[in-house]
C-alpha cells in the first residue's frame, strides 16, 4: 500500500435518526501515513462519521472501504479509537485493563505485555501497572486510555480530542508520540478537534463538517491558502482618501489603521483582491498613486479559517 | 494478529465481568462470611446458653395442699414423685406456705411458684424469680406441674387411673403422603419451598441489578464507546449477563458446599458435646447410642429434611436460577441503556419486576394449595416459573411438569435476549434523550434498527 493509497474512502456514508439528518451524504478518504484533521462544531456529525467508521453504526446509505477492501468488523483489530468522552472500568487495575482491550483486539498475551511495558516507559507511567483506575487522576487516565489505543499496533488510529484534561507537558508528550506512529511507523491518523493550534501543527489534511455536511477538505496549506479568498496587507504613505476614492470597486476594503513613522502618516489596509487580480498586477496599480511601503498576502490561522467557513456555511 | 471469533470476545467479556466482580470484598464477605457468621452466631448462643446454665433450685408454695402430702420425716412431699424427674439443673422443693424474700435467699432458692386451687380453673400460677430461669427450665416446670395437676383430676373426677387415661387419650395426627410416590409431605416441605422461592427472589433480584449498574456505569462513564469499537453489542450484553450469572453461580455453589459443611459440622460438634447425651437422657436412650441424623429424624418439624432430594432441589436451583435470571436481567440491561443514572431506572424497573414480585407473593399461596390451578400455572409462566416451581418442588412435581416448565422458560428467555439485544443495542448510545415507549417498541421487533 502506496502513501497514495486511501486508508479510508467514504462514498456518500449518511446517516439520519428521525428527522435529524446527523450526516448528509459524506465523500471524502483519508490516505496512509497521513494526519487528517476532522473539523467542525459541536453537532456537526464529527462523532456520527467516527462510530460509523469504527463500526459502531451503520450508514443509512453510502459505503466506506477501509484497507482497500469494504468496511467490515474484521478490520476492527487495525483500528485505534478514542473517543471524546471516555471512561474505564472503575474495579480493574491499569495494566488488567488495558491488557483486556488488547485482547479484545485479538493481542496475545506475552504480545501484548511486552508493548504495554513500553508503552510504560515511553509515557513515563512505569510503576502504574497494579494501580486501581479509580486511583487515577484525570491526566493520568488519559495517558492510560491513549495507551490501551495504540497497544495493538493499529493502522488506522482515530482520535477524539486527545489532549482534552492534559496539562502542556503530557499533551506534548503524547502529541509527540502521535507523530511517532504517524512519521515512523505509518500510521493513519485522524484527529477530531476543537484545537486548531494543533491541525496548525500537526495536521498534513483537514476535512470540515457542518451542520452535518462537508463545507471543507484538503491539504491544510491548500484549505489556508483557499480560504485567504485574496487578502493582502498593505502599508504605504500618501493620501488615504484619494487611494481609497482611485481603488473604487477593484478590491474590498476589509481594514484601516494609521500611524506615523519618522514624521510621516503610514497607511495600514488589509484588502480583498477579486480573482484576476493578484498580488503583482496590485502592485503595478498601487505605486501609481502612493508609496508603498510593505505588501503581503494575509496568511489566515485555522481557527479563521474554521470561524470563516462556519460563518459563511451559516444561512 | 487476528480479530478474536465471537465467541472468544464473548468469552472475554464475561471474564472481565466475572473476575472483577468475584474479588470484590462485598462478594468474599456475602458469599464466606455470610454462612460463616450465621451458623457462628446460632451456634455462639447455644454455647453460651450452655456455658452460662445455672441451676434452678425452685420453692413450690402448694397453699391448697394440691400436690403435697406429708413425709415421713413432716416436711411437704410431691405425692406424684414421678412428675418432677431427677434433672441436673432443676430441682424442687415443696411447702404449703409462701416464703418470703430473704428466707428464699436463706434458703438457696432462685424461684418460687405460688399456687391455690384457682389453678384448677385458671391454669395460671406465679412464678416470683430472683434469679431468671432459662426457657428450658420454665418449659420443665411447666410441663412437670401440668402433668401433676392433670393426674390429679383423673384421680378425682374420673374413675380410672392415670395410666388408662393416658391410654384412653387420643391425639389424631394427619400423616400426608403422597399417592404416587408414598413419600411423607408436610407443612415443613412447604415452608422448605417457600424459603428456596425467597433466595430465588434474592438472587434474580440482586444478580439482575448487578447487571443494571454495570450496563448504567458503562454508558455514564462512557467506556462502552470504546468498548463497542472492538466488539458487538450483542457479544457485550451476552458477555455481561453470563459473567454476572457465573457469580451468582459461584455463589449458590458455595453457599451450598459451605452450609453442607457447617450443617455436618455442626452435627459432628453436636455428637461430641454433651447436648447428645443429655437429649438421649431425655428421649430415654443410653447416651452414646445416638446420631445426629437420629436426632433430625425424632423431630417431626425437621424430619422431612431426610426426605428432600438435596441433589435435585440444588439442581433445579441452578438452573432456574440461570434461566430466571437470563430473563429479567435481559429486560434489565435494556433498561440500564436507556437512562445514565440509576435513579432514573427505578420507575422502568417496576413493571418488569412485577411479575417477580407477584410469583413471590404468590409462593404462601402455593403452599396452601400446590396443586391449584394458579399454583399450577404459574409455575409453568416463564416469568414466574423460577419462584413458583421451587416452591413446588419439595412437595413432589411430576417430572415433565419440571421438564415442560424450563423448555417454556428456555424459549422465553432465548426470545427476549433477542429482542432486549435489538434494543440496547441502539440505546446504549443514546445521550440527552430517553426513547419513548414507541420507539422501543419499533427497535424490538426491527432487525436492524441501528
Amino acid at each position: 500500500m502506496t502513501a497514495s493509497t486511501p486508508i479510508l474512502h467514504a462514498r456518500g456514508v449518511a446517516k439520519t435518526y428521525g428527522a435529524h439528518v446527523a450526516l448528509a451524504p459524506l465523500d471524502m478518504e483519508a490516505r496512509k501515513g497521513r494526519i487528517l484533521g476532522l473539523l467542525g462544531p459541536n453537532g456537526a456529525g464529527k462523532t456520527t462519521f467516527l462510530r460509523m467508521v469504527t463500526g459502531i453504526t451503520q450508514p443509512d446509505t453510502g459505503g466506506l472501504t477501509l484497507f482497500g477492501a469494504p468496511a467490515s468488523r474484521a478490520h476492527l483489530h487495525r483500528m485505534g479509537y478514542l473517543p471524546e468522552e471516555r471512561g474505564l472500568y472503575k474495579g480493574m487495575r491499569v495494566a488488567e485493563q488495558v491488557l483486556y482491550f488488547a485482547a479484545l483486539r485479538g493481542m496475545a498475551r506475552p504480545e501484548a505485555e511486552r508493548a504495554l511495558k513500553a508503552w510504560f516507559e515511553r509515557l513515563q507511567v512505569d510503576g502504574w501497572w497494579n494501580r486501581e483506575v479509580s486511583d487515577l487522576s484525570k491526566g493520568m487516565a488519559q495517558k492510560i486510555q491513549f495507551i490501551a489505543t495504540v497497544l495493538h499496533r493499529p493502522d488506522l488510529l482515530i482520535l477524539d480530542e486527545p489532549f482534552s484534561g492534559l496539562d502542556p507537558i503530557n499533551a506534548a508528550l503524547i502529541r509527540d508520540e502521535m507523530l511517532r506512529l504517524v512519521r515512523e511507523e505509518g500510521t493513519t491518523l485522524m484527529l477530531s478537534t476543537h484545537n486548531m493550534g494543533s491541525v496548525e501543527a500537526v495536521c498534513d489534511d483537514v476535512l470540515m463538517l457542518h451542520r452535518g455536511k462537508k463545507v471543507l477538505s484538503g491539504g491544510v496549506n491548500e484549505v489556508r491558502e483557499a480560504a485567504r479568498r485574496g487578502r493582502i496587507r498593505v502599508s504605504f504613505a500618501g493620501n488615504f482618501m484619494t487611494f481609497v476614492a482611485e481603488l473604487g470597486a477593484r478590491a474590498e476594503l476589509l481594514s484601516h489603521a494609521t500611524r506615523t513613522e519618522a514624521g510621516t502618516e503610514v497607511h495600514e489596509v488589509e484588502l480583498a483582491l477579486p480573482d484576476g487580480w493578484g498580488m503583482a498586477p496590485f502592485l503595478a496599480w498601487a505605486v501609481g498613486h502612493v508609496e508603498v511601503r510593505e505588501a503581503v498576502p494575509v496568511r489566515l490561522s485555522m481557527e479563521e479559517v474554521f470561524v470563516q467557513t462556519v460563518e459563511t456555511a451559516t444561512p | 494478529m487476528n480479530p478474536p471469533s465471537f465467541w472468544t470476545a464473548w468469552g472475554l467479556i464475561a471474564r472481565r465481568e466475572y473476575v472483577t466482580r468475584i474479588r470484590r470484598r462485598a462478594f468474599l464477605v456475602a458469599t464466606f462470611l455470610g454462612p460463616v457468621l450465621l451458623v457462628g452466631v446460632v451456634a455462639g448462643l447455644v454455647l453460651l446458653n450452655q456455658t452460662t446454665e445455672k441451676e434452678v433450685k425452685v420453692y413450690v408454695a402448694d397453699l391448697s395442699g394440691l400436690l403435697t402430702v406429708e413425709g415421713p420425716d413432716g416436711s411437704w412431699v410431691p405425692w406424684c414423685p414421678a412428675c418432677y424427674p431427677e434433672r441436673a439443673l432443676l430441682t424442687y422443693r415443696f411447702g404449703r406456705e409462701s416464703l418470703d424474700q430473704d428466707a428464699l435467699k436463706a434458703q438457696g432458692f432462685t424461684c418460687t411458684v405460688a399456687l391455690d386451687d384457682g389453678i384448677l380453673q385458671s391454669e395460671k400460677a406465679q412464678l416470683l424469680q430472683l434469679e431468671s430461669p432459662p426457657l428450658s427450665a420454665k418449659r420443665w416446670m411447666e410441663r412437670d406441674l401440668s402433668q401433676a395437676l392433670e393426674r390429679l383430676k383423673v384421680r378425682e373426677q374420673l374413675d380410672v387411673n392415670y395410666e388408662a387415661y393416658l391410654a384412653l387419650k387420643t391425639d389424631v395426627r394427619l400423616v400426608a403422603l403422597d399417592m404416587e410416590t408414598q413419600k411423607r409431605q408436610s407443612d415443613e416441605q412447604g415452608a422448605l419451598g417457600f424459603l428456596f422461592s425467597a433466595f430465588m427472589f434474592a438472587f434474580v433480584m440482586v444478580y439482575g441489578m448487578h447487571v443494571l449498574r454495570g450496563v448504567i456505569e458503562e454508558k455514564s462513564n462512557r467506556i462502552v464507546e470504546v468498548v463497542l469499537s472492538t466488539v458487538q453489542p450483542t457479544q457485550l450484553l451476552l458477555g455481561k449477563l453470563a459473567g454476572i450469572g457465573a457469580v451468582g453461580l459461584t455463589q449458590m455453589a458455595i453457599w451450598s458446599v459451605l452450609s453442607w459443611v457447617l450443617f455436618s459440622g455442626m452435627g459432628l460438634w453436636l455428637e461430641q458435646s454433651a447436648w447428645m447425651d443429655s437429649w438421649a437422657n431425655a428421649q430415654g436412650l443410653a447416651p452414646g447410642t445416638v446420631d445426629f441424623e437420629s436426632v433430625v429424624a425424632s423431630q417431626a418439624e425437621l424430619a422431612f429434611l431426610l426426605d428432600i432430594h438435596w441433589g435435585v432441589m440444588l439442581g433445579c436451583g441452578m438452573v432456574y436460577f440461570v434461566l430466571g435470571y437470563a430473563l429479567y436481567a435481559a429486560f434489565f440491561a435494556m433498561i440500564g441503556s436507556m437512562v445514565e443514572q440509576e435513579a432514573d431506572a427505578q420507575y422502568l424497573l417496576l413493571p418488569v419486576m412485577l411479575p417477580l414480585i407477584f410469583s413471590y407473593a404468590l409462593a404462601s399461596m402455593t403452599i396452601e394449595a400446590p396443586e391449584s390451578t394458579l399454583a399450577v400455572a404459574s409455575s409453568f409462566i416463564p416469568f414466574s416459573a423460577p419462584i413458583s416451581m421451587m416452591v413446588r418442588l419439595p412437595m413432589g412435581v411430576p417430572w415433565w411438569h419440571v421438564a415442560a416448565s424450563m423448555a417454556l422458560l428456555v424459549v422465553t428467555t432465548a426470545g427476549l435476549i433477542v429482542l432486549a439485544a435489538r434494543v440496547y443495542r441502539v440505546t446504549i448510545l443514546m445521550t440527552g434523550k430517553r426513547p419513548t415507549l414507541r420507539e422501543v417498541m419499533r427497535w424490538m421487533f426491527q432487525a436492524n434498527p441501528s
